[in-house]
């Protein structure tokens, strides 16, 4: 295995993120079933504008969830020290792709909400920053894809 | 030749990020034409006594503003036109095909650190304000919690990652 000189230092930033993104997990793993619990109870009782709010509120924490995993599993990866290799490139891929459609998803949501039932609770800004993130993410994926190969190619050399 | 520059026609991913990179730096800069734009307007509203808003405050007149915050949001801008610049060289360097350099790793670094400080200073701001609330207990979380600073953070761990990916770049030009 080659000694990289900024391994370390990434190994060691890698697992307090990770530490951060596992605390999140677990927020949403409880955090879902928390909301979910109350709207299955109170369906029946609840008007048609309010369903909508209800059934969309745990699809865009179950989103969110999928982008913690990725990023979780991307840092897992780096803290294993596998910095280039499909699964890591591919993680963090998939969380900008995961992002950007939660971008979209509470684009939607939150402006069919603003347009048909008046529900203001949403910034247009912060929804901006989702598609920035995502995209970056996706951006530095490829990237990362080119450094994999180099790798791969520097292997097959060597 | 440069070493760092990767075959532009061997690899169709390579030109898919030159192009985007390039259709980005467009973005860029009309972006920062629409901004120029608005700040005008913005000081025409000024003009016509609309209430200033600095760091979360509202304020009717420029002699209104503490020091302190116009300090703040001075270094603020001072760290945005930074941040640009260093974006903008990065999308520069991506257009013309060099990914793997130490201009890159660098330009990415000064994103991170630009970031991480910018989220320190955010964090610090209720401290300056009043200084005698609660200082040191919420400090280091509300830093922690800033997203300036948990971006910056990424983006260096992205720099030193790009970094190991220049030194197997050069050990292949070497091989080579």
């Amino acid at each position: 295995m080659k000694n990289y000189q900024n391994k370390a230092n990434i190994v060691r930033v890698s697992k307090i993120i990770r530490y951060i993104l596992f605390a999140g997990l677990v927020v949403w793993i409880i955090g879902i079933p928390v909301v979910l619990i109350p709207i299955v109870a109170m369906w029946s009782r609840a008007v048609p504008a309010s369903r909508y709010l209800q059934c969309g509120t745990p699809l865009t924490m179950a989103m969110c969830l999928i982008v913690n995993l990725k990023l979780f599993r991307f840092f897992d990866r780096l803290k294993n020290g596998h910095l280039f290799d499909a699964q890591t490139v591919g993680n963090l891929d998939n969380a900008g792709r995961w992002w950007v459609a939660l971008w979209f998803f509470e684009t939607l949501f939150f402006g069919i909400s603003h347009t048909f039932i008046q529900f203001t609770n949403a910034n247009p800004l912060d929804f901006g920053s989702g598609l920035f993130a995502g995209l970056t993410l996706i951006f530095v994926a490829w990237l990362l894809k080119e450094a994999q190969e180099l790798q791969q190619e520097q292997e097959l050399t060597v | 030749m440069n070493v760092n520059e990767i075959s532009p026609n061997a690899n169709p991913r390579l030109s898919r990020i030159k192009k985007l990179s390039r259709s980005l730096k467009v973005v860029f800069l009309f972006y920062f034409v629409v901004l120029g734009l608005v700040l005008i307007v913005s000081h025409g509203q000024i003009a016509v006594k609309m209430p200033i808003q600095v760091g979360g405050q509202n304020f009717s007149s420029l002699r209104e503003i503490p020091a302190v915050l116009k300090t703040y949001e001075a270094i603020c801008f001072c760290l945005y036109l930074l941040a640009v610049i260093a974006f903008y060289r990065l999308l520069n360097l991506y257009e013309k095909g060099i990914i793997f350099s130490a201009e890159n790793v660098s330009q990415i670094r000064r994103l991170g650190q630009l970031a991480v400080f910018y989220g320190v200073l955010s964090a610090c701001l209720p401290v300056f304000e009043t200084p005698y609330v609660k200082f040191p207990l919420t400090l280091p979380l509300n830093i922690l919690c800033s997203p300036g600073f948990m971006v910056g953070c990424l983006t260096i761990i992205i720099a030193w990652v790009m970094d190991e990916g220049r030194k197997i770049q050069e050990e292949q030009e070497l091989t080579v």
